[in-house]
């Protein structure tokens, strides 16, 4: 072998040496602050070669309940690890009954504990795993992801969901987080109606409270979605929301907290957003406390301000939102009925129990992939 | 072929072979998340805590302790008597937190909130304790609204309540029961349980938009009794006892 062959394969290990690296190599995971249980880690698909990834903590805990915390999401095995969530949680829930009375904030004011979580809540069967004896893991078929004719994907997601005891009632408390990179947040209330007024009308308000730090904490933003019909044509917009305060969800206009970072852009150089978009049932409540005449907040982070009954309070006076710290605030309802399906009484005893009734929101990608996610 | 094109090519075969054999285990390789898992499972010499780890009971101590010898909340709860309520983990934001996906571990300060309830007038201190540096963080009064419920408020108000002879007559044979009950509130194994939430009002005539009142919920097996209505004003350690339209 010459000199200049031997150049030649020395050249051509170098090469091949770096080409296979770069195929082998991902992102290093993100450090992690939590262990054992409450460390979760999810590829999807669940076999196979991964093309999306969740990486969080939880923490199950008297009065909120089940909490997210450090939330990182990867669009692909070479991409890097994104931050989504800080702290993802429900801040309370406010439960106005229709006499006026009582009014109670089932978190704020008890100290309530979470249901012990057990097989028959979580069964294998279905994709579950009781975690630490109040917590549930279900990774599951979540239906069509998309479908084109004969060509079809269907979609997988990751569940956690544990519960409140709270005195008569149970406060479902659920998150989900999808291979196709949204989360959805869902509280679901269930068991015994108010014992002595079972048939009293009220409303279950749960506020949740998003610290999201997209792609890093600092050089967030949040605009306003928008969709405005004039005659035959159609517009959307996303104005820039630059000061704490509140704004109203109206169905007709699709209005969405499109959260994004200075920073974080796609493929294509399109700036990824965040949607937090309702996902009511029936509607959404206003009553005689302030905090409950809008439906989103957005407050700059304090890590104080965690009721959401102080929200006028922590927005007075504004301050600046725009390429900062912040935290966003939703309000959904379960507007309760009862009915005879609730239960019955037998004597001086009230027997039956309130099929699990929901509300909730989907945090949705918007330019955060650079392509069709799940797409060969 | 001649000796000097077969030994390149020799070369060649061994060049790509090594390469491709060498590159997972380059420095450049990350660890793969369940690698990483398995090294935050060895535990290390100090066993040191990662700052979401459950509180232990030696931070509970320390927290409330803390709190209690800490200038600030002793001017906030004042010379009358206080009542711990609660102690859980803060997960707070350090201060410049810049790195978006950080590989090697954030130095996080573990947190605790501990929360107390002032007897003399229902309303509340919060204190925010950094169990890192062993210091209190802030602290601010709260409203009574913001002092939650605990447990023992319900035993209490469950003991009164059941001192009351009305409610006896009310609760016939079933007395026994309850009273075993009220001694471990929200337990559901049991035959009888007892539990409560808590009564707010704001109507000027009404004893609980004052004082801290609890509503009081029979269970017998699976069922709730429906009348009366049972509630306790824990700060007069009265009973009322009310049967109402159902």
């Amino acid at each position: 072998m010459n000199r200049r062959q031997f150049l030649l394969s020395l050249g051509l290990f170098f090469a091949l040496f770096s080409l296979s690296t770069a195929a082998w190599c991902q992102a290093a995971p993100p450090w992690m602050p939590c262990s054992g249980v409450n460390l979760i880690d999810q590829q999807f698909p669940v076999s196979g070669p991964e093309e999306t990834h969740w990486r969080l903590c939880m923490e199950a805990a008297p009065k909120n309940g089940l909490m997210i915390h450090w939330a990182f999401f990867r669009k692909s095995p070479h991409a890097p690890w994104i931050r989504i969530f800080w702290d993802a949680r429900v801040s309370d829930i406010f439960v106005p009954y229709h006499s006026g009375s009582p009014r109670y904030y089932d978190m704020s004011s008890f100290t309530f504990q979470m249901t012990p979580i057990g097989a028959a809540d979580c069964p294998a069967s279905v994709g579950g795993t009781p975690l630490g004896g109040k917590v549930c893991k279900e990774v599951r078929d979540r239906g069509l992801a998309w479908k084109d004719d004969a060509r079809v994907r269907r979609g997988q997601e990751l569940v956690l969901w544990g519960a409140l005891d709270a005195a008569n009632y149970n406060y479902v408390i659920e998150w989900t987080f999808r291979d196709d990179g949204v989360v959805m947040g869902r509280v679901g209330a269930t068991a015994v109606n108010l014992p002595g007024v079972p048939y009293e009308a009220h409303m279950h308000n749960p506020i949740w409270r998003l610290d999201i730090d997209f792609n890093g904490a600092s050089s967030d933003s949040v605009e306003f979605g928008t969709h405005t019909e004039t005659g035959a044509t159609a517009n959307d917009t996303d104005p820039l929301i630059t000061q704490e305060g509140s704004r109203e969800w109206n169905p007709h206009a699709f209005n969405s907290l499109d959260v994004s970072d200075a920073n974080l852009v796609n493929s294509h150089g399109h700036r990824s957003h965040l949607q937090l978009i309702p996902l009511p049932t029936g509607g959404l409540s206003r009553h005689q406390e302030s905090f409950t005449q809008k439906d989103f907040w957005v407050t700059a982070y304090n890590g104080s301000e965690m009721w959401a009954a102080q929200l006028p309070v922590y927005t007075t006076p504004p301050q600046n939102v725009s390429n900062a710290d912040i935290v966003v605030w939703y309000k959904g309802s379960i507007h309760h009925h009862p009915r005879d399906e609730d239960g019955e009484y037998v004597g001086n005893y009230w027997r039956g129990e309130a099929l699990v009734m929901w509300t909730g929101f989907m945090l949705k990608p918007h330019d955060l992939f650079d392509r069709t996610p799940l797409y060969p | 072929m001649s000796p000097q094109r077969t030994l390149f090519l020799r070369w060649l075969t061994l060049a790509f072979v090594t390469a491709v054999f060498l590159s997972p285990f380059t420095p450049l390789q990350a660890r793969s998340p369940g690698e990483q898992k398995g090294a935050q499972s060895k535990p290390s010499p100090r066993a040191q805590l990662l700052p979401l780890d459950p509180l232990t009971a030696e931070e509970r101590k320390l927290a409330e302790q803390l709190a209690r010898e800490d200038g600030r909340v002793r001017e906030l709860l004042g010379a009358g008597r206080s009542r711990l309520i609660s102690v859980e983990l803060l997960f707070l934001k350090p201060e410049h937190e810049e790195t978006a996906a950080p590989t090697k571990p954030v130095p996080i300060d573990r947190h605790a909130e501990v929360l107390f309830r002032r007897l003399e007038d229902e309303s509340g201190v919060r204190a925010v304790v950094n169990l890192t540096k062993r210091s209190v963080a802030a602290a601010a009064r709260i409203t009574s609204a913001e002092v939650p419920l605990t447990p023992e408020d319900i035993a209490e108000a469950a003991k009164f309540a059941l001192e009351d002879a009305q409610l006896k007559k009310e609760l016939g044979e079933d007395v026994a029961g309850y009273s075993a009950a009220a001694t471990s509130p929200g337990t559901r194994n049991e035959r009888f349980a007892i539990t409560g939430l808590r009564l707010f009002s704001s109507a000027e005539d009404d004893p609980c938009t004052k004082h801290r009142c609890v509503r009081l919920m029979f269970r017998r097996g699976q069922d709730y009794l429906g009348q009366p209505v049972v509630w306790v004003d824990l700060t007069e350690r009265h009973v009322y006892v009310e049967r109402r339209e159902q």
